[in-house]
């Protein structure tokens, strides 16, 4: 031990020369990442959709962080982003060099599971998210049920891919709660298999996301009348879906709403960003800071809009909050909520 | 036929496209780049494709395409090229290759396999894309007839292939193919939520990846080998490069209809998404040992036609996996979920529209692939003297580089401590199964197959309960699977009942020479060690639900069955006083073993333990030093420690080596990939030290 001791004063005395050397003292936010590298962790694989976004994001947001530091995009993918959040939280430099895109599920799911529980969404600095997300309920031409009355009478398949995937889990809350009548298959695996399963007749449809309504192959099934979109599950309504109710006009019982809520509401951070506990103060501000210009860069939207997809800025305050509010749901309706997502 | 006009016309327009001279230009440094990073042990196409996709975010379709499957395409054609020379697999499409390839290098025939294996991949290439390009209009039609339950039949069909792949030892083959599905459990169970054998770690949560387990299985046994015998793998050249290389081509235009057959099964089998990718090889191999003429006594010695078999259909599978991910969306392989990242950045949506207005773009892609596969053919054509040559190199020259490439592929798996150590496990077991006898190819069957059966056959009960059971495709997957397994039973007996009645041999067998007295071996410790691991898995179990528990359960079941009827008629029926190595070989004297064999026969059993404890020391040495140092410092530092210890390589030698293989695995894999490192001590205790330092 007294070795290692020794070792430690000699490290940090070599360690606090190499710091003076660089003149530490009252270094400017500029000055810190002038010619600095700065490490974007996406949480995901290449080849994704999280992957693409963010490595079209990484340089505008370098580009708008003062000093423009050099951006190294690295891709961690496990489990579901939380592997990375655990990172961030416990073992990344907290200097303000590393920064991540996590995922939606990170704020919420290591609040109702019982098998994580190193990564607290509460403890890393949210920078910003870059797009909203809804859910809808869609059903394909051959389905039974035609409209959003249908399906609080009417049976249907619904294609789903994870037990704590939304696909699954919102329309199990509706069966439970809204007296829906969905009967669930598990185990596709993306939307893009349960598409084909719709197509091919095996279920008749789906919980999925309105931005792969508006941009993915179903936007061209619901131009052509096959594929329905029957509710949003939103917290506001998407306006280019005026005509479809959302599905909080349907809850009355404010437990139920508030149990929604804790669902619905990371939607509104459907792509976070966020940097390790304990960044220094001035360094976060230019963070959060640059994530909005990054985001509002006409240059990147101009880059979306290549690929059809917009951006949906949500400020890195309003992500804390979120997470905030989320962790202060009662615990009953916690409980309902790992009720339904715990394992069968 | 007006639709047959506008087919053709999309693709000539797509090849003119294409001749674009800056698009050749790109098409043939992605093929050069592919055959490189396909020449690197378990750094292929994957690792490739990821590197180049931002590169393509800024190019135009057809060009971006053409990098992405000139890369993605010809890794498999420099795959073979380690399989061959050392019986270290480049990728895991060519794990089977080694199986006849290392035995022909062994004999001094390197330069007639590497041969065979570019020729059989450029004509499985070339056959997977024309398959790829008639199969476009009708391709939306036939998937959206084949149901999950299909899915689900086939891949019982491949699995099926187990038989075939077990040789001689079916009870060895049958726990191996358990085990495989058992590792296949492991991580969340998508249908329950149920965490499977994750023993409390996020490493586990979306089960093992394939890349340290191959790597594991059969790399590291093959170099462990090496390193036993203290050899090189072969003495010198028996041909000729010149006349090497004619033959092996020659090889593969006598053998075309096994080409042709290879290349139906790769690029079929390469569409079926969870199924494909990484088992080809072996369906292909499994397919040939069946039908190919005395196949059972000539493969697995060097027969030049499993090379031909597994390579072709290795190359045939990239035109099948690309079928469904442009048709669908819905990625074939691992590599074509990152040509799906294109998709996005080109704005393109895969579906109907890229066989009907953007259909010049999908042809542009067929293009690419059988461009690719003739530019890579040529280049391995080009170097192949030189490569030939590796194998007549020393051990020690060989293993360290080897060996640290293995460990950064392994690492690419999931990016994690979890992948080394994985790596070591499967090291070990797979040298363990090698030196038993156990064949390896079912274990890895289980591997690939075992979730997406798991996974389709439950979408088919929850859609249709039994009935799917009796859907017409399920059914004629069914025959053929049961024909495949009990076909040879049968032929068997019919044989031996005819040399019966000839009068050949004696009706009943000699008794064996111990006469029946139970006798525990030394080699009977792995099987029990096995057994008694699955035994503790299987009591895990308790406490899942039903529907997680239900196919594990049973894999186990069979496992444990499996490995004590083997222990048993092991411990029953042996012969006194051999040497565990020459027991295990009596064993399997007869019939065809589905594996390599040790080159190491001028080993004695002492020397052959210790040298393998000591090559399984530098790997933890390897690993220990990563821990506390980063990798990229470890690099010298082994490869120094390695060759002085082993062999007292001269300095003048050692040095550039060691110097050489850190810069380019700086440049590639932390300048050009950002790996992202695992932290080290170093990092812990002095953080502004470490950071100056890649790696650490």
């Amino acid at each position: 031990m007294k070795l290692l001791k020794m070792v430690r004063i000699a490290g940090a005395v070599f360690g606090a020369g190499l710091v003076l050397t660089g003149a530490a003292q009252a270094q400017t936010v500029e000055e810190f990442y002038k010619g600095k590298n700065l490490t974007f962790i996406i949480s995901a694989a290449a080849g994704g959709s999280t992957d693409f976004f963010g490595r079209a994001f990484a340089k505008y947001y370098a580009k708008h962080i003062p000093g423009q530091p050099n951006v190294i995009v690295v891709n961690q993918p496990g489990a579901g982003g939380l592997l990375v959040g655990t990172q961030l939280q416990t073992t990344q430099p907290r200097d303000g060099t590393v920064v991540a895109l996590l995922q939606r599920n990170n704020l919420y799911l290591p609040l109702v599971s019982d098998e994580n529980k190193e990564f607290d969404p509460r403890k890393v600095n949210w920078l910003g998210s870059l797009n909203k997300e809804e859910y809808a309920i869609t059903s394909w031409e051959t389905s039974p049920v035609k409209k959003t009355e249908d399906l609080f009478t009417t049976q249907m398949t619904m294609g789903a891919t994870g037990y704590a995937n939304e696909t699954r889990t919102i329309p199990a809350l509706m069966n439970e709660y809204l007296g829906t009548k969905f009967d669930i298959v598990m185990g596709y695996q993306g939307s893009e298999e349960v598409g084909l399963a719709m197509e091919r007749g095996e279920v008749n449809g789906k919980a999925g996301t309105v931005s792969n309504l508006a941009t993915g192959a179903e936007a061209g099934w619901v131009k052509d009348g096959k594929l329905k979109v029957l509710m949003q599950i939103a917290m506001q309504p998407n306006p280019s879906l005026p005509e479809v109710p959302n599905i909080m006009t349907y809850i009355k019982d404010p437990d139920v709403k508030s149990l929604f809520t804790f669902m619905v509401s990371p939607f509104e951070a459907g792509r976070p960003m966020a940097a390790p506990p304990e960044v220094p103060a001035d360094r976060l501000e230019a963070l959060r800071k640059a994530f909005d210009d990054a985001a509002a860069d006409p240059e990147f939207i101009a880059d979306l809009k290549k690929v059809n997809s917009t951006v949906e800025p949500v400020s890195g305050v309003a992500v804390q909050e979120i997470v905030e509010n989320l962790y202060k749901t009662p615990q009953p309706v916690l409980d309902k909520v790992k009720a339904l997502i715990k394992k069968q | 036929m007006a639709p047959d006009v506008s087919m053709l016309g999309a693709a000539w327009d797509a090849l003119v496209i294409l001749s674009d001279p800056m698009r050749l230009a790109v098409l043939a440094l992605a093929a050069l780049l592919g055959v490189i990073l396909g020449i690197l042990p378990g750094i292929g196409g994957l690792a490739g494709t990821a590197l180049l996709l931002p590169f393509t975010f800024t190019m135009d379709p057809y060009t971006a395409f053409a990098f992405l499957l000139g890369l993605g395409a010809t890794t498999s054609t420099g795959d073979p090229i380690p399989a061959v020379l050392f019986g270290v697999p480049g990728g895991a499409g060519s794990a089977a290759t080694v199986l006849d390839g290392l035995p022909m290098a062994r004999r001094g025939e390197a330069g007639r396999a590497l041969s065979a294996s570019y020729m059989s991949s450029l004509m499985g290439g070339l056959f997977g894309a024309v398959l790829m390009g008639a199969a476009v209009p009708v391709l939306r039609p036939i998937m959206l007839n084949v149901g999950t339950p299909e899915m689900a039949a086939l891949a019982i069909l491949g699995l099926s292939m187990v038989a075939a792949l077990s040789g001689n030892a079916p009870l060895r083959g049958l726990a191996a193919a358990c085990i495989g599905i058992i590792i296949a459990m492991i991580g969340t169970d998508p249908r329950t939520g149920t965490f499977r054998w994750t023993f409390d770690t996020l490493y586990l949560w979306d089960g093992m990846p394939l890349v340290p387990i191959t790597l594991g299985l059969f790399a590291l046994p093959e170099l462990c080998d090496l390193a036993i015998g203290r050899n090189s793998i072969s003495e010198g050249a028996r041909y000729s490069i010149k006349s090497g290389m004619w033959l092996g081509a020659q090889d593969c235009f006598r053998h075309w209809w096994l080409i042709l057959r290879c290349s139906w099964i790769g690029a079929a089998l390469g569409a079926v998404p969870g199924i494909g990718g990484a088992v080809v090889d072996w369906m292909a191999y499994g397919h040939a040992a069946r039908t190919e003429k005395d196949a059972d006594k000539t493969f697995g010695k060097g027969d030049v036609r499993g090379v031909i078999a597994s390579e072709s259909a290795n190359n045939a599978k990239e035109g099948g996996s690309l079928l469904t991910t442009v048709a669908f969306g819905i990625p074939g392989s691992a590599g074509m979920a990152i040509i799906l990242g294109a998709f996005i950045a080109q704005g393109l949506i895969p579906g109907p529209d890229m066989l009907g207005k953007n259909l010049a773009i999908t042809y542009s892609m067929v293009w690419s692939i059988a461009i690719a596969n003739i530019i890579g053919a040529g280049l391995c054509y080009l170097f192949s003297g030189q490569f030939a040559k590796l194998a007549t190199l020393r051990y020690t020259l060989i293993l360290p580089v080897v060996l640290s490439i293995i460990y950064i592929g392994a690492f690419g798996g999931s990016r994690q401590w979890g992948d080394l150590f994985a790596l070591l496990a499967f090291g070990i077991l797979g040298w363990v199964m090698k030196r038993m006898r156990w064949p390896r190819p079912p274990l890895i069957l289980g591997v690939v197959l075992g979730a997406s059966i798991e996974r389709y056959m439950f979408i088919s009960i929850k859609l249709d309960g039994a009935g799917w059971l009796f859907h017409p495709v399920v059914l004629v997957f069914f025959a053929i699977a049961g024909y495949g397994l009990l076909g040879p039973f049968i032929k068997k007996s019919r044989e031996k009942r005819r040399a019966i009645a000839a009068g050949e041999i004696a009706a009943k067998s000699a008794k064996p020479a111990n006469g029946n007295r139970f006798s525990f071996h030394l080699a009977d410790l792995f099987p029990a060690a096995l057994f008694v691991a699955i035994a503790t898995l299987l009591y895990q179990t308790l406490g899942w639900s039903g529907q997680s528990a239900l196919v594990p359960r049973i894999v186990c079941i069979v496992a444990l069955f499996a490995i004590g009827a083997s222990l048993l008629q092991g411990a029953w029926g042996r012969t006194e006083g051999l040497s565990f190595a020459k027991q295990a070989e009596a064993e399997a004297m007869e019939g065809l073993h589905m594996d390599t064999q040790s080159d190491t026969d001028h080993v004695d059993q002492r020397d052959i333990l210790l040298r393998a404890g000591m090559f399984f020391g530098w790997l933890i040495a390897f690993m220990a030093s990563m821990a506390i140092i980063g990798l990229i410092p470890t690099i010298p530092l082994f490869v120094i420690a390695f060759m002085r210890v082993e062999a007292r390589e001269p300095w003048k030698i050692v040095l550039p080596q060691a110097i050489l293989l850190t810069i380019f695995v700086y440049v590639v894999f932390d300048k050009l990939l950002n790996l992202p490192w695992p932290q080290t001590l170093m990092h812990h205790l002095f953080p502004a030290f470490a950071s100056l330092i890649p790696s650490m």
